[in-house]
């Protein structure tokens, strides 16, 4: 056999070769849904508790689970089509569906509350920062300039007689946080379990709980994709379904549930149990909440001016839609 | 030898035509073909790809011009201006560069010129080198602690520290032997082979490495103000992202790109005229 023959016969080989392969490979089967949530967020227990006690596989569920680093991303996430339901913040749910135009409904709630303004242990007990009126002049960290600690930041500032501008406002990861604390930047305002870790680590010492400067505020939230909750309603009634139930089972079983906790985030008993109990485990959204957060995005110019709703009643009422929890509490 | 170089490079460059002869309609029309060829079809080209880039991220550069008009004049919603974040950007890259040219070129000199040093820094370079300067992120805050500025430096110096480590190594054991010896027969010490021989042959490599290092750190930038702050651009790309605002991010991004190639176009410039000999440089 002449060398250009052998050459060709190869690469007619690994042509053949090739498409066999595509021809057999046998891609895995699509989800049912694909649920978006956040990394190691405490807030977001029910959807660990749902698939630690196997509820999706009872219900016959396919779920197809896509990690995310904040809400905002989740939020493009939602935008590129690679998730159809997910666990995220309210605040970049909203946020991103004003000023992006992404089309997506809350649908439940997560959680409320868990958020807390902390201190640097050291300035603490030193008696140098211990009310929210002595960080007037200091620096503070925070995870955004749009986000519900944001807001409640400035709402505490407010109560102290206050302002946002008497402080600087730093932005960073809440997990950078604790470490970064100086004399000059001694608080910073995160959610759990960031707060209970630093806490732990003997870092940091809470100065207030979220649900001191805003009882029962809004937090995380389940959303869904509305062009998937238009075409899949039975999926969508059945994810919350199994939500609500981890919700319950969470509070019906606390110690249970810190144990999935510990197994997930990684970390000791201790600060797991601090930030559980700094949480309330609740799948009813706080419309009003939403509603103050709504002014604050606007009074603080983070929406983009002509996406602004004209009516922002009418507009929370196609964001929100509680039929399918509100039905489960009329029923049961 | 020099000046047959330097003629040879005026002859090159055209520029030898240009003084010796009128301005002919030859002449002009090549002028234009090379404002056409570098001036507007690569202007044409990257706004037609900002453009895709924009279409693809579900906005348009109407809403990035105008996103770019109200950073500038009205400032983000924490009150900073669009210029206020450039200059930030431009001094934590300044502090990170500086220091990743201070400690990388006397070292680099240090490993190429002394087989003892290369010896011993060698091995610990090579196995730290490969480590992306993202990857240090976690770890800056804790070496850092609680100094935000040093620890986003830190991110910036590891991206240009080892470019212009390797470059400087490089041309340092590129210095001609012969030139050494000769250096030696004739009685020069040490001290004098380093200033009048190995750094001059070393420096067309140095300032390669001054370049590709200042391109990677601020490269790094974006990654660096990730950490946190309140001002600077890489910043101003984060944040926007999280608030929804597209044609923040790619007007940020479109800057970060613009001020990168002045910069680097800068660096060539002040290449080509303090190494005449190297004729490989191009502005």
């Amino acid at each position: 056999m002449e060398r250009n023959q052998a050459v060709g016969l190869a690469v007619i080989a690994i042509v053949v070769v090739s498409i066999g392969f595509i021809a057999v490979w046998n891609p895995p089967p699509a989800p049912d849904v694909r649920i978006g949530y956040l990394s190691k967020d405490l807030h977001q227990l029910a959807l660990r508790v749902a698939i630690v006690n196997g509820l999706f596989e009872r219900e016959g569920i396919n779920v197809d689970l896509v990690e995310f680093g904040n809400g905002a991303l989740e939020m493009d996430g939602f935008l590129a089509g690679q998730i159809d339901m997910g666990y995220l913040g309210a605040a970049p749910a909203m946020l991103k569906r004003i000023n992006q135009d992404i089309l997506v409904t809350i649908l439940a709630a997560v959680n409320l509350e868990g958020s807390a303004i902390m201190v640097s242990k050291e300035e603490y007990d030193a008696g140098h920062v211990t009310t929210i009126a002595d960080l007037a002049g200091m620096g503070v960290f925070q995870p955004g300039p749009s986000t519900v600690q944001n807001f409640l930041l400035r709402l505490a500032l407010n109560q102290s007689g206050l302002t946002y501008d008497n402080i600087t406002a730093y932005t960073t990861s809440p997990s950078l946080m604790a470490n970064s604390l100086t004399a000059s930047s001694p608080a910073f305002i995160a959610w759990e379990p960031f707060n209970a870790k630093a806490e732990y680590d003997g870092l940091a010492v809470p100065l207030i709980q979220s649900g001191e400067i805003w009882p029962r505020h809004p937090c995380c939230v389940v959303a869904s994709d509305n062009t998937y909750l238009a075409e899949h309603p039975d999926i969508v009634g059945k994810v919350l379904d199994i939500h609500i139930e981890a919700e319950e089972w969470i509070v019906n079983n606390p110690a249970q549930a810190i144990a999935i906790a510990i197994d997930w985030l990684e970390m000791d008993e201790t600060p797991v149990t601090t930030a559980f109990n700094n949480i309330i485990f609740d799948y009813n959204v706080n419309r009003t909440g939403l509603e103050m957060y709504l002014d604050f995005l606007i009074h603080e110019n983070q929406l983009i001016v002509d996406k602004i709703p004209a009516d922002t009643s009418a507009f929370l009422d196609s964001f929100i839609n509680t039929t399918h929890v509100d039905g489960l509490l009329f029923c049961c | 030898m020099f000046a047959v170089m330097r003629r040879m490079a005026i002859v090159e460059s055209g520029e030898a035509d240009a003084k010796t002869h009128p301005v002919s309609k030859s002449s002009m029309g090549t002028i234009h073909r090379r404002i056409i060829l570098k001036v507007f079809l690569p202007l044409i080209i990257l706004l037609i790809l900002w453009q895709i880039i924009a279409t693809l991220a579900r906005t348009s550069l109407i809403e990035v011009i105008e996103a770019f008009v109200q950073l500038a004049i009205e400032g983000d919603s924490e009150g900073a201006y669009l210029s206020d974040h450039i200059f930030a950007s431009l001094f934590r890259v300044l502090i990170g560069f500086t220091t990743a040219a201070a400690t990388a070129i006397p070292l680099g000199i240090l490993i190429g010129r002394y087989r003892l040093a290369d010896s011993i820094f060698g091995p610990v370079i090579e196995a730290m080198r490969p480590i992306p300067p993202i990857a240090w992120i976690p770890l800056s805050i804790l070496l850092f602690s609680s100094n935000m500025l040093g620890a986003q430096a830190f991110i910036i110096w590891i991206g240009a520290f080892f470019p212009i480590l390797i470059n400087t190594t490089t041309g340092v054991k590129r210095t001609e032997p012969v030139h050494i010896d000769a250096a030696k027969t004739l009685g020069a010490r040490e001290t004098q082979i380093l200033w009048k021989i190995v750094i001059p042959s070393a420096s067309p490599e140095i300032f390669a490495g001054i370049r590709i290092g200042f391109g990677i750190s601020w490269m790094c930038l974006v990654a660096a103000e990730m950490i946190g702050g309140r001002v600077g651009l890489g910043y101003l790309v984060w944040i926007m992202q999280q608030v929804g605002r597209t044609g923040a991010v790619i007007s940020s991004m479109f800057l970060i790109g613009l001020i990168g190639f002045l910069i680097t176009y800068f660096f060539l410039y002040i290449e080509r005229h303090l190494i005449k000999w190297k004729q490989s440089v191009s502005v």
